[in-house]
């Protein structure tokens, strides 16, 4: 089949599967995986691996799109009141969800201590997507949802660098590597800020470039064109997409004079992006890998969804937020994609022994986690009641305290 | 750079605007800027963007096509044919078939073969509707010479538009098959058919979906989901992709009574795609090809000026049309930017055996015209007493 009709197909699927999810009261992302899972090899095989793999560069911009909107959250003036705070529940759920995860493997279901390690750090990695897109889609506002984006971009950050430890621990107790602990973790520190700097250094001339752009469209073209490139340099320099298209976002939100035009540029260009972003995400699952899963995976499972839930309310009370977001933060941090597939390819490179069955779990993981995940924060913020109803023009009261 | 996709769109983005910026500031339109950028990026002069980087973005090419046929489509209204008289039409008519002759006979006499020299001379009808109003709107010209002007303008590029996707199917047509005589005839017949069908069952679904007032968003996903699914198709059976796309652009407006509906939809991601696929367009010529253009972009040029002046000077006879009109409206739409290198694009892309020498001429024109036209137009407007 020529490759423009299978793009249409998902296209036109995601936008049924949209349709569909309305109909159930489910976020439309939800429907969009669940058309792409339809058409994708578990089922109707209209897609297969090969398409996915050629169509990367849709999900490389789509995600740094969604990097660089959540961006935005990240205005000075808010950092240095909230900040800390934000830090430290991020700290905290991540810990904890490593702790259980790890706890669950090794002293449970006696596994290696390095699948039990290397499985904790990577139960740690959140997708920033689909929460994002959630909260889009419903238009959610309140201390909620002000807290759960940049939680979820921080997060990123933790989860290099809690990754970056375990393989170094990984690899110097299997004795693999001759390299100190320290020369080992300059890596993904370096990453990190690496990513950071390219991010703010991109964003510095964005910010230029963007106040000399006459007309919406230029400025419209100027960010597309800048933050798909520094997705690219990601790749290139080996630092994160995420963080450094965050840091673009971060970056433009405190230099520009009116950053919002910037990122409504990038909104009118990304629904079709989204969309089949989300829909071959949707094909690239497998339903083999759930079959696969046994009691290491459903232990996985089970143990990060306890983690993320309990670490965010422990870390919530911590500092003292509202009980909205005691309850319900760990809910929406659920979602996992990627950035988890990716972190586990990273393992199979590099430690083929374990690399095989930790994929496998991962992947089951991400299967579940990729259709619950947005369910579950969808739930979140309508229990938390940042959904505005449509009917009632009830605005949702500013959050000030977050 | 080669497989790491984002910094390679990114930086064609990037420096398909320099190149649009660049050709600002000489008064040049942006088009030719991202173009001209392109081939000095290409494999013709640096090499950053190489051969097979060019093929791999196929697929942006297939989705700017779609969209640029799409949108040309849309404005073959109905109101088009009616609104305007008797006279404009003959003279449009007749100012086209002597430019059409004029360009296809002596790019053909210099040495281009016979296909080419047709859509050449096809394409060679299109005036810059932009490059026009601009020209009125600086200098203030008011009357009834400037109405009629735009009017022509766009009636000439509807003929081109509706003769410049005949030519195209027809000469694809021609290629695909080998039999001769009547079945040749009744597999184009077939083709055309073919396209017409599709691409009005397609405008037909975009329209009632369009009468459900969906949101802006949604609405933009579908119309790429129906421009890639048409191109799909013609790519699949072999049929004409801009024919099936123009089509469901024509149904769409003649179906749906809100004008900007289309426009404003694909305006939300219409640059970006087109920079980078004018700039890759660029990339594709090959400069070498620029020595023979000389000749015939000569003729081409020449071709049209001579058509264009004394076409209308010739078929404004049968009209009831004034002397001073006849005199001067062909100077007055000499300008010729934006459409007709897409057009060059599109046919690039069906005879891709011509290696960028269409486009390499169509753009010697476009610098030419894009220079002289505006100068012409305004002496045109001062000769008839319209601008003081």
């Amino acid at each position: 089949m020529d490759i423009l009709i299978k793009i249409s197909v998902v296209l036109l699927v995601g936008i049924l599967g949209g349709r569909l999810a309305k109909l159930l009261k489910l976020p439309n992302v939800t429907g969009y995986l669940i058309g792409g899972l339809l058409i994708g090899p578990s089922f109707l095989k209209v897609i297969n691996d090969g398409d996915i793999s050629n169509f990367s560069i849709v999900s490389e911009v789509a995600l740094a799109a969604i990097a660089f909107s959540i961006g935005s959250e990240f205005y000075y003036k808010d950092l240095v009141k909230v900040g800390k705070k934000i830090f430290i529940v991020t700290f905290f759920q991540a810990f904890l969800t490593i702790i259980a995860v790890f706890s669950t493997s090794y002293f449970l279901l006696n596994q290696s201590f390095q699948l039990s390690i290397l499985l904790g750090a990577i139960a740690a990695a959140t997708a920033p997507a689909a929460t994002t897109m959630v909260i889009k889609q419903y238009n959610a506002n309140g201390p909620l949802t002000k807290t759960i984006l940049p939680v979820v971009a921080i997060d990123d950050a933790i989860c290099v660098m809690s990754f970056g430890i375990a393989m170094a621990v990984v690899k110097i107790t299997t004795g693999s590597t001759n390299a100190s602990l320290l020369q080992m973790l300059i890596h993904p520190v370096a990453e990190i800020f690496g990513s950071l700097i390219v991010g703010v250094i991109i964003g510095a001339i964005l910010v230029f470039l963007a106040n000399k752009a006459k007309k919406q469209d230029e400025l419209q073209t100027i960010v597309i064109a800048l933050v798909i490139a520094g997705a690219g340099l990601a790749n290139t320099l080996h630092l994160s997409p995420i963080l450094l298209c965050m840091s673009i976002g971060a970056t433009i939100t405190n230099l520009m004079q009116n950053p919002r035009r910037a990122f409504e540029g990038l909104n009118y260009f990304t629904p079709p992006v989204y969309l089949f972003f989300f829909t071959l995400a949707g094909a690239g699952l497998h339903l083999t890998v759930l079959s696969k899963l046994g009691y290491i995976g459903l232990g996985y499972v089970l143990a990060r969804a306890a983690g993320k839930i309990i670490g965010s309310a422990i870390g919530a009370k911590v500092v003292d937020y509202p009980d909205v977001i005691v309850k319900y933060l760990g809910l929406g941090l659920l979602p996992q994609a990627g950035v988890a597939i990716g972190l586990a390819i990273v393992v199979k490179q590099q430690l083929p022994d374990i690399g095989g069955t930790l994929s496998t779990i991962v992947l089951g993981g991400v299967f579940v986690y990729e259709l619950i995940g947005p369910v579950a924060a969808k739930i979140a913020i309508e229990r938390a009641g940042e959904i505005p109803s449509s009917k009632k023009t009830v605005i949702p009261k500013p959050a000030k305290s977050v | 750079m080669l497989g790491n996709y984002p910094l390679l769109v990114g930086a064609l983005l990037l420096l398909g605007l320099l190149g649009g910026k660049l050709a600002k500031k000489v008064k040049l339109p942006s088009v030719t800027g991202y173009i001209l950028l392109g081939l000095f990026i290409g494999p013709s002069f640096l090499n950053i963007v190489t051969k097979e980087m060019i093929k791999s973005m196929a697929f942006i090419n297939h989705l700017a096509l779609g969209i640029l046929a799409l949108s040309i489509g849309s404005q073959l209204h109905r109101y088009v044919f009616f609104k305007f008289g008797k006279d404009l039409f003959l003279l449009a008519i007749g100012d086209g078939l002597f430019t059409f002759t004029l360009v296809s006979g002596l790019t053909y006499l210099v040495g281009m073969p016979f296909e080419y020299a047709i859509l050449l001379g096809v394409m060679a009808l299109t005036v810059s509707p932009s490059g026009v109003i601009t020209i009125i709107k600086e200098y203030g010209a008011k009357g009834n010479f400037s109405k009629n002007v735009m009017a022509l303008v766009a009636i000439e590029n509807l003929n081109c538009i509706i003769l410049f996707g005949i030519v195209a199917a027809v000469l694809q047509g021609l290629k695909s098959t080998d039999s001769s005589g009547f079945m040749l005839f009744l597999a184009l017949l077939k083709e055309l058919g073919l396209a017409l069908l599709v691409g009005s069952i397609a405008g037909m679904a975009n329209s009632y979906l369009i009468k459900k007032k969906p949101n802006n968003s949604k609405f933009l996903v579908f119309l790429l989901g129906v421009i890639l699914i048409n191109t799909g198709i013609a790519v699949e059976f072999g049929l004409s992709s801009i024919l099936i796309n123009m089509t469901t652009g024509a149904t769409i407006a003649n179906l749906i009574n809100r004008k900007f509906v289309l426009s404003s939809t694909l305006e939300r991601v219409e640059l970006p795609v087109f920079v980078i696929f004018l700039t890759l367009a660029g990339a594709k010529l090959d400069i070498a090809l620029f020595g023979s253009v000389g000749i015939i972009g000569i003729a081409y040029i020449a071709g049209r000026l001579i058509g264009k002046i004394g076409g209308s000077l010739i078929a404004g006879r049968i009209t009831t049309l004034s002397d001073s009109y006849r005199r001067n409206v062909g100077f007055a739409l000499t300008p010729q930017a934006g459409v007709v290198i897409g057009l060059s694009i599109i046919a690039e892309e069906k005879m891709p055996q011509s290696n960028g020498l269409i486009t390499g001429i169509v753009l010697t024109g476009v610098i030419f015209f894009e220079i002289v036209g505006p100068l012409l137009l305004k002496r045109a407007l001062k000769n008839t007493g319209e601008i003081a």
